[in-house]
């Protein structure tokens, strides 16, 4: 069900929050043993909270007010363990973590909350958000619910999840370098990764500070708007939130005649799954016969991304991982996992005197020179058209002996976090053994309302977010051990 | 190259404690990692400023309106593994 | 051979702002009535938690760089400076060394010194004067370390002076003339005992006539009183010299100062330094300032106590006088309502400083005793008049003054009639006759 389904059900009185609330835990309860997207369910609080949204509506006496006030009503959600609940633990998937209970909510949080869903608990990821499959949390991999032999992609890994395979109605994420686009392509979901800026960071579990952009991961484009509009919006609590007043993208949603769309010639090399790559290019028909102009581009830097972002990204990283000693919170230093480690020495070593010029400043310095590649494309066109991933979802364990080759990823996704524009993924299709694909359409900064419209009338011409995993789960034991 | 002596200096402005396997380990893939990044060294950067922040005309931002966001001494002390009349408590630096 | 100090300090000054200098936690550590409860998620150093600038702190910061003579910035950037103590909650500190609220500035430590022939030099150049939050307060007692939050966060305000105090009793005089301004200002009570203060020193010496500065420094920390300071950096000075007529060499270290035997020790070599892999922090987008708004801050400084020395000096006190007038601002006041009253300068310190009876009386009631006093002194114009009449005669310049309007030529003429009566001429009654005589 998407948000409007939830709520027309609500106001109808076909059903009620608590029975939508208790069909979701129906599917936790059954799934989650076999994808490992929840790491804590609050089933208790997320009925108790339904019970109290249905007195809520019963008791209104003009439920369209009602349902502007809270635009997110009783629809069941949520939250990436990398988001601060108030007494809910929150282990951002580490186990340094593990049993910390923050006193406060993030901003994102509260504002989700505000808006009247139900949360139904935090969902599995890469450890501190470190990873491209899902593969480094330490509460084990979220597994693909189109083939359980392959990870789910991250590192917002339980979110596509729990969102592909109806555990939730929306899950939040965070992308630095492409954690909510890498598990909804892998998972066929749309996510969404706002504007640096966009959305508050506040309380949310910091990877890199200057790239970490919070989003989230639905089934469908307006869902993705409808709950843009309620994270988004400057927060006195996060001094690089931004000030830019928040469109009603939902207003001009359809239509994308005249569309100036431009695909990076970088974005279609050598490296790209052929059958990406075809996916890619059956969307790019859908568009041209939806009346878009289509355009080829360059982004010159792209192949430098990588390097600069795995130097910026560890170092912030060296810096932000600092304040887990165990004393305030959290257990000791030797409870870090292997790639948390592996990016702190990478950072501190990038950060070090005789070297900061060498890696830290350098690497800054190439940021610019990609920041300037898209600044020139849009000078040109209005969004940018390319794959999400460079390639299929990949076997658990794959690239587990060699961490570049898993960095290496990131190759599509991390260049838009460097720029700090937006970008969403949508469903695109499947390959011939049935896992999906998905499409990355970027924007320039704030304009998230282009990217709905485009992302819309394709998915209302293509219809891919319908199809679902079949059960019983491909790959799944069928004695149930 | 990065040496092991390196790896060992590291760890330790980063307060890790890592064993020998591990220093040989990521003595493995920060050299893999840092030859990867010289690539970088192909563009000449002399002439471009470097980018901190991705927006950039994001300035002077301070603390508007006043907030209640103070925990109470019991919120404060929660999570700490140690604690004594008030205080968070961790073994002795000198 | 003769050696001199090469010595350099830093004062922290805690900034008395209302909330602390990243989040709105109330500053107040050293009244707060139990330990980790001004404290929030983001002086805490919790998960997810972000700075915010508070900007108050700034404007005081700015105030303070302006007062030292320093160029207010048009541009601060924060940095972290990354280090692991269990007092430093994000396992860094946010400060910006780099990109400060002012570089340079002087502070002019000649007019302490009555010896102005002395050809010494009494100015202290400073480096930068940067912003940065306070660490925790941790104590230390049978082996654990006990942390209070309440102090983290607080701006704090670090002076960098260079390399150039060459003595003991100028580096007291820096600090004392830094903390004056400070107070002048309202910016911080700059109480060492309170730990609104805090110093340490840079200590070398070379050869006195060299011009190039050692290869090397002792950094003395955590110096928390003027006494301490002075013991520790005389010992350093004894220490050093001793070392160097040795022949041997003196290497970069930081040292603390054992105050029951009087020595310093060894805490850290320079095989142990730090490296603080400072980098912009990502969390806090930088500051600017244009130049109108940096120059109104100068503009609208007070009057400094550079000045106000200068004006008491030029009102004839003794050094004395000056001294405990500059230090205590309730004391100056009352000092300027007696002048304004007609008393004399040296009548008017005098009696809100020396008669031990005038404690803690206002100008209006000290003026009171001194009239009833009064009826004993000389009040009518026959005792008067001749001695008046002397002084105008031996002060024709001053004579010339008050006829042209100069207000001060009739104080200082009033000022000799009170030496010749032992000051037991009636001001004002003195007053209006000099007026009488001269119109």
């Amino acid at each position: 069900m998407d948000i409007e389904e939830i709520q027309k059900k609500l106001v109808s009185k076909e059903a009620s929050c608590v029975e939508i609330t208790k069909e979701y835990l129906k599917n936790i309860t059954s799934l989650n043993e076999k994808l490992n997207a929840f790491i804590t369910v609050t089933s208790e609080k997320a009925l108790s909270e339904a019970e109290k949204i249905d007195n809520e509506i019963d008791e209104s006496e003009d439920l369209d007010v009602l349902f502007s006030l809270k635009p997110l009503l009783g629809v069941p959600m949520a939250h990436k363990d990398l988001f601060s609940t108030k007494d809910i633990e929150t282990t951002a998937g580490s186990n340094i973590l593990r049993g910390y209970i923050p006193p406060y909510d993030a901003t994102a949080v509260k504002r989700i909350k505000d808006a009247g869903t139900v949360m139904l608990g935090k969902l599995n990821c890469d450890a501190f958000a470190h990873g491209t499959t899902g593969e480094n949390s330490d509460f084990g991999p979220a597994l693909n619910p189109y083939d359980l032999s392959r990870p789910a992609g991250g590192s917002s890994s339980g979110s596509g999840v729990a969102v592909s395979a109806e555990m939730a109605v929306f899950a939040t994420g965070t992308d630095t370098g492409g954690s909510i686009r890498t598990p909804a392509s892998f998972t066929n979901v749309c996510g969404l990764k706002p504007t640096y800026g966009r959305v508050s960071r506040y309380g949310i579990i910091a990877m890199a500070s200057s790239l970490d952009s919070i989003g989230h991961l639905t089934r469908t484009v307006k869902d993705s708007a409808r709950v843009l509009k309620v994270t988004a919006g400057y927060d006195p609590f996060d001094s690089t939130s931004s000030k830019i007043k928040v469109p009603d993208y939902l207003e001009s949603i359809i239509g994308v005649k005249g569309l100036k769309i431009g695909v990076p010639e970088e974005y279609m090399g050598d490296g790209i799954d052929p059958e990406v790559k075809s996916a890619v290019k059956n969307a790019l028909k859908v568009y041209e016969k939806l009346g878009a102009e289509i355009a080829s581009v360059s982004l010159p830097h792209t192949k430098y991304a990588i390097a600069v972002y795995y130097v910026i990204v560890p170092s912030e990283v060296s810096s932000n991982l600092a304040r887990y000693d165990g004393i305030r919170f959290g257990n000791s230093r030797e409870s870090f996992g292997d790639e948390a480690k592996r990016r702190i020495m990478i950072g501190t070593y990038a950060l070090s005197a005789g070297y900061y010029d060498a890696y830290y400043l350098k690497a800054q310095k190439v940021r610019t020179l990609v920041i300037q590649d898209f600044k020139k494309a849009f000078e040109k066109i209005d969004i940018l058209l390319g794959p999400a991933m460079p390639v299929l979802p990949p076997k658990l364990g794959e690239n587990s002996d060699d961490p570049l080759k898993n960095y290496l990823l990131d190759v599509l996704t991390c260049p838009v976090n460097l720029a700090g524009l937006p970008a969403l993924s949508v469903p695109a299709g499947f390959s011939k053994e049935g896992l999906p694909i998905g499409i990355q359409l970027i924007g320039d900064h704030f304009a998230e309302d282009a990217l709905f419209r485009a992302g819309y009338t394709y998915e209302q011409e293509t219809r891919y977010y319908e199809q679902k995993p079949q059960l019983p789960l491909k790959g799944e034991d069928p004695d149930g051990i | 190259m990065i040496s092991k002596d390196d790896v060992l200096k590291i760890s330790r402005l980063a307060r890790l404690e890592l064993n020998e396997s591990e220093l040989d380990k990521f003595q493995r893939h920060l050299a893999g990692i840092l030859q990867y990044v010289e690539q970088l060294n192909e563009i000449d950067t002399d002439e471009i400023p470097p980018t901190s922040h991705a927006i950039s005309d994001l300035k002077s931002r301070y603390q508007e309106g006043s907030t209640d966001s103070t925990l109470s001494q019991k919120e404060v002390l929660e999570n700490a593994k140690e604690k004594s009349d008030g205080y968070i408590v961790t073994k002795g630096v000198l | 051979m003769e050696y001199e100090f090469v010595l350099g300090l830093e004062v922290h000054l805690q900034l008395n702002t209302k909330t602390k200098i990243f989040c709105w936690c109330k500053n107040d550590p050293f009244y707060a009535k139990e330990p980790n409860i001004n404290v929030c998620p983001v002086c805490l150093g919790l998960p997810g938690a972000l700075p915010v600038l508070n900007k108050e702190a700034v404007n005081k910061s700015q105030q303070m760089a302006a007062a030292l003579n320093s160029e207010v910035q048009g541009k601060i950037i924060f940095e972290r400076k990354n280090y692991f103590y269990p007092d430093l909650p994000k396992g860094y500190q946010i400060t910006c060394p780099h990109y400060p609220i002012g570089k340079a500035g002087a502070v002019d430590l000649t007019y302490f010194y009555d010896d102005k022939s002395s050809e010494k030099n009494h100015i202290i150049r400073l480096r930068e004067v940067h912003l940065e939050e306070d660490t925790a307060k941790s104590m230390h007692k049978n082996d654990k370390t006990y942390i209070d939050f309440n102090k983290s966060g607080v701006p704090l305000l670090e002076i960098v002076s260079e390399p150039d105090i060459r003595s003991v009793d100028d580096a007291v005089e820096f600090c004392k003339e830094i903390q004056r301004i400070a107070r002048t200002l309202e910016v911080s009570e700059a109480d060492m005992e309170k730990g609104n203060m805090r110093l340490e020193a840079n200590v070398s010496v070379r050869v006195k006539g060299d011009t190039k500065l050692p290869d090397y420094r002792v950094e003395l920390k955590n110096i928390n009183s003027y006494g301490f300071m002075k013991k520790a950096v005389s010992y350093e000075l004894r220490r050093q010299v001793l070392v160097l007529e040795n022949g041997e060499k003196l290497h970069q270290e930081t040292r603390g100062f054992n105050e029951s035997t009087g020595e310093t020790f060894v805490q850290r070599s320079k095989e142990e330094a730090d490296d603080y892999r400072y980098f912009p922090e990502p969390d806090i987008p930088p500051f600017e300032f244009d130049l109108g708004e940096t120059r109104n801050i100068t503009t609208l400084l007070p009057e400094l106590p550079k000045k106000m020395r200068a004006d008491l000096q030029k009102d004839g006190l003794n050094t004395q006088y000056v001294n405990i007038l500059l230090e205590n601002s309730e004391l100056r006041r009352k000092y300027k309502e007696l002048i304004s009253a007609g008393y004399s300068s040296s009548e008017s310190a005098k009696c809100v400083i020396n008669v031990s009876k005038y404690k803690g009386l206002s100008a209006d009631k000290i003026i009171n005793e001194e009239k009833s006093k009064s009826s004993s002194l000389l009040e009518s114009d026959n005792d008067l008049s001749p001695i008046i009449d002397a002084v105008l005669k031996e002060n024709p310049e001053a004579v010339e003054d008050v006829k042209k309007g100069n207000e001060n030529a009739i104080k200082f003429l009033i000022g000799n009639v009170m030496r010749r009566t032992s000051g037991k001429a009636d001001p004002r009654k003195t007053s209006k006759l000099i007026r009488k005589k001269l119109s």
